[in-house]
C-alpha cells in the first residue's frame, strides 16, 4: 500500500514538473511575442517588405486583437487597395478589380516568402504549444531553444523552432516547418527599438529553404495604439 | 450631343479635383492606361485587333463619414470590325467615353450608404458568375478580360447594415436602381448568323430604360459563422442579356430589336475552407426568363425558369503551383427543343497557375462544354515590369462541335499582348 502511495506521488510530481515546464515555455513565448509587436492590444502599424531584388511592398495593419486584423496594401501602385482580413482562423482577400471578399486559406502567400500569417497573425503563444528544448551559449548571450507545435491544423505552420535570449526573452530566430514536417524558411529578428516602453524587434529577415537565394525583409514601423469599431473586421465591409 | 456630354464629364472631374485641392480635404486621384494588341488566328477581316482603355478617378474624403468617388472611362476598340462580316459600321461602337463609378458615400460604424453609379458584385465563385448579375458587363472582350474593365456601373442606392454577434458576423444589403442597364454583347451574327442567309444584320439596341420609368430592387443577407460564409439573395430586375424580335427581314438585311424582360432571381452563395482547399458554390433560380427560338426563318420567344448551379474548389499553392476546378450547370424548366440554347448546359473549367520569381505568373485553363461539345483553351503570362507597369502575353482558342456555345466564338481566337500602366496623380 505504501509503495502504491509513493508511486502515485512520484507520478503526480513528474506530471506537475512537466506541466510546470510547459507553462514556463508558454510564458517565455508570450514574453517573446511582446518583443515582436505591441501584443494583444488594439493598435496599428506599417510593414515594409523588400526582397533580394529590392522590390518594395508596403502594408498598413489594423490589429484589434489576436483574432481580428485587417491588412491593406498601399504600395506598389498596381496592387494598392488589396485588403486581407483575418478573423480567428478565417481569412478573406479583397482586390479592387474583383471587388468582392474572397475566402482564402491561411497558408496562401501574401508576397514573396511572406505568408499571410507572418504579417497578420504573429502571436505564437496563441497558436502554438511550447516546450523547452534546452539552453545554448551564443555570441549574443545565453539562449533558450523552444519547440512550438501547432495547436490545430488551421495555423500557418505545423511547427516552429524558436530561439530567444535567456536574459530578456528577446526573439533571435525562428525556423518554420509545414504540417508535413518539411522545413520551409527561417526568420531572423533584429533592430530592437524602444516602442511603447519596451525594446521590440522592428525587422524580420526571412530566408527561403526551398529557393535558397530568396530573402524577404520585413520592417515594422509606426506602431500606434488605436481603437477600432468591430464592423471594420466584418468581411462584408471590405468592398467599401 | 455626345460632345456636350463628354465636355460635362471632363468639366465635372476637373471641378472635383480643383475643389478638393482648394479645400484641402483628404483627396487622391489615380487611374490607368491600357493598350492591347491582338492577332486573330481565324482572321475573318484580315485585321489586327486593338483595344485601348483609359480610366481616371478621384476619391474625395470630406471626413470619416462623407466621401465622393468620381470616375471617367474611355474605350477605343476595333473588336467589332475584327470579328464580324455582317454588322453595319454604325453598330460597331468603336469609341466610348463614359462615366464610370460616380457616387456619394455615407459611412458610419454599422451602416454604409452609397448613392450614384456604382458596381455591386454578388456570388462566391469564379468562372461562370451565375450570381454576379447586378452590374451589367461589356462581354465583347472575353474570358481573359480583367473583370474590373468589363463592368458597366449602374445607378443604385446601395445600403448595407453590418452586425457582429460573438462568433456570428454578417450584413443586410438593400439595393434600389431607378435606371436598368444591360450587358453589351458580341456581334449577334456569331450566334445566329448561320440561321439567316443574310449579308447584313442591323441591331436596334435597348441601351437603357428611361430613368425612373422602370426600377429594380432586391437585397442580400450574409452570415459568416465558424468557417462558413453563407448569403441568400433576391432581386427583381430586367434581364441583363437580351432576347430579340425581328423588326424587318428582306433578302439582304435582317433588322433585329433588342428586348430585356423583367425577371426575378433568388439564390444562395456559400464558401468554406476545407483543410487547405476552398469550396465555393452559387445556386440561382431565375424566373420567367425570355428565350428565343427559331422556326421557319422567324425568331419567336418563350419563357422558362432557369436553374444555375456552380460548384468550385480552389487548391492551395504547392511549389508555386495552384489550381482551380469549376463545375457549372444551367437548366431550363421549359423543354422547348427549338430554343437557340441547350435545355441543359454543363461546363467544367480547370485552371492551373504557376508563379515565378518577381511575381511573374502563368495561367492555363481549359473549358469543356459537355452538352454540345465545345471547348476553350486560354493561356496568359503575366509580367509586372515595375511598380506601375504590367505586361501580359496570352492567347484564347475556341473550338468544338459546330453548334456549341464555345465554337460560336471561334472568330475571337487570338494571340495578344497588353501593357497596363497605373497612374497616381
Amino acid at each position: 500500500m505504501k509503495l502504491a502511495y509513493i508511486f502515485f506521488y512520484l507520478c503526480l510530481l513528474s506530471y506537475g514538473q512537466a506541466s510546470l515546464a510547459e507553462t514556463k515555455a508558454n510564458e517565455i513565448v508570450k514574453k517573446a511575442d511582446l518583443k515582436r509587436g505591441l501584443g494583444n492590444v488594439s493598435h496599428s502599424f506599417n510593414v515594409t517588405v523588400t526582397d533580394q531584388d529590392n522590390k518594395l511592398e508596403v502594408f498598413h495593419v489594423s490589429f484589434k486583437d489576436v483574432n481580428n486584423s485587417l491588412t491593406e496594401q498601399t504600395q506598389p501602385e498596381r496592387a494598392r487597395g488589396r485588403k486581407l482580413l483575418m478573423k480567428d482562423y478565417d481569412i478573406w482577400l479583397f482586390t479592387p478589380n474583383i471587388k468582392k471578399a474572397l475566402r482564402i486559406s491561411l497558408e496562401q502567400k501574401l508576397t514573396g516568402q511572406v505568408s499571410n500569417g507572418d504579417i497578420a497573425r504573429t502571436n505564437y503563444a496563441e497558436d502554438y504549444e511550447a516546450e523547452i528544448l534546452g539552453n545554448e551559449k551564443r555570441p549574443e548571450g545565453e539562449v533558450i531553444k523552444l519547440n512550438l507545435l501547432a495547436k490545430n491544423k488551421k495555423v500557418t505552420y505545423g511547427k516552429i523552432e524558436y530561439t530567444v535570449l535567456k536574459k530578456d526573452y528577446a526573439p533571435l530566430e525562428a525556423t518554420f516547418f509545414a504540417i508535413s514536417g518539411k522545413a520551409l524558411k527561417k526568420a531572423h529578428f533584429m533592430d530592437f527599438k524602444q516602442i511603447k516602453g519596451m525594446s521590440r524587434a522592428t525587422k524580420m529577415v526571412i530566408e527561403d529553404f526551398i529557393q535558397k537565394d530568396k530573402v524577404s525583409t520585413l520592417v515594422f514601423s509606426e506602431h500606434k495604439e488605436e481603437q477600432f469599431n468591430e464592423s471594420l473586421f466584418n468581411k462584408d465591409r471590405l468592398e467599401f | 450631343m455626345i460632345f456636350s456630354r463628354q465636355l460635362y464629364l471632363m468639366t465635372s472631374l476637373v471641378s472635383a479635383l480643383t475643389m478638393a485641392n482648394a479645400f484641402a480635404f483628404s483627396n487622391n486621384s489615380r487611374g490607368f492606361f491600357k493598350a492591347k494588341i491582338k492577332t486573330y488566328t481565324n482572321d475573318v477581316n484580315n485585321l489586327n485587333g486593338q483595344n485601348y482603355q483609359f480610366e481616371i478617378e478621384n476619391n474625395l474624403k470630406l471626413n470619416e463619414t462623407y466621401s465622393f468617388k468620381n470616375q471617367v472611362r474611355a474605350l477605343s476598340s476595333t473588336l467589332s470590325d475584327d470579328v464580324t462580316t455582317k454588322y453595319k459600321a454604325s453598330y460597331k461602337d468603336r469609341f466610348r467615353l463614359s462615366l464610370g463609378e460616380n457616387y456619394f458615400k455615407l459611412n458610419s460604424d454599422k451602416f454604409v450608404l452609397q448613392a450614384g453609379y456604382q458596381e455591386v458584385i454578388w456570388g462566391e465563385a469564379f468562372g461562370l458568375n451565375y450570381a454576379d448579375f447586378i452590374t451589367p458587363k461589356d462581354l465583347r472582350e472575353t474570358v481573359y478580360s480583367d473583370v474590373s474593365e468589363t463592368r458597366l456601373p449602374l445607378l443604385l442606392i446601395n445600403s448595407k447594415y453590418f452586425f457582429n454577434l460573438g462568433q456570428y458576423s454578417g450584413s443586410l444589403q438593400v439595393l434600389f436602381s431607378p435606371e436598368p442597364r444591360f450587358n453589351k454583347q458580341l456581334p449577334l451574327d456569331l450566334f445566329i448568323g448561320d440561321l439567316f442567309p443574310i449579308n447584313n444584320i442591323e441591331l436596334i439596341e435597348e441601351d437603357k430604360k428611361q430613368i425612373f420609368n422602370e426600377s429594380e430592387y432586391g437585397g442580400k443577407f450574409s452570415l459568416s459563422i465558424e468557417g462558413h460564409d453563407l448569403s441568400v439573395f433576391a432581386y427583381n430586375y430586367f434581364d441583363r442579356s437580351a432576347y430579340y424580335t425581328i423588326n424587318t427581314l428582306n433578302a439582304s438585311t435582317l433588322s433585329l430589336k433588342e428586348n430585356h424582360a423583367p425577371i426575378q432571381s433568388i439564390g444562395l452563395s456559400y464558401a468554406k475552407t476545407i483543410s487547405e482547399f476552398v469550396f465555393r458554390s452559387d445556386i440561382v433560380k431565375t424566373q420567367d426568363k425570355v428565350i428565343n427560338y427559331y422556326s421557319n426563318q422567324q425568331l419567336f420567344n418563350d419563357t422558362s425558369d432557369v436553374y444555375d448551379i456552380l460548384l468550385s474548389l480552389d487548391s492551395p499553392t504547392y511549389n508555386n503551383y495552384s489550381g482551380l476546378i469549376v463545375f457549372g450547370v444551367s437548366s431550363l424548366t421549359n423543354t422547348n427543343q427549338r430554343f437557340i440554347r441547350d435545355q441543359k448546359e454543363q461546363y467544367i473549367i480547370t485552371k492551373i497557375s504557376k508563379t515565378f520569381e518577381n511575381e511573374k505568373s502563368l495561367d492555363l485553363s481549359f473549358t469543356r462544354e459537355f452538352s454540345s461539345g465545345g471547348n476553350a483553351v486560354q493561356t496568359q503570362f503575366n509580367i509586372p515590369l515595375s511598380n506601375t507597369l504590367e505586361f501580359k502575353l496570352g492567347g484564347e482558342f475556341y473550338f468544338g462541335a459546330d453548334n456549341s456555345n464555345l465554337n460560336h466564338l471561334k472568330n475571337m481566337n487570338n494571340i495578344y499582348f497588353s501593357l497596363k500602366n497605373f497612374l497616381q496623380i
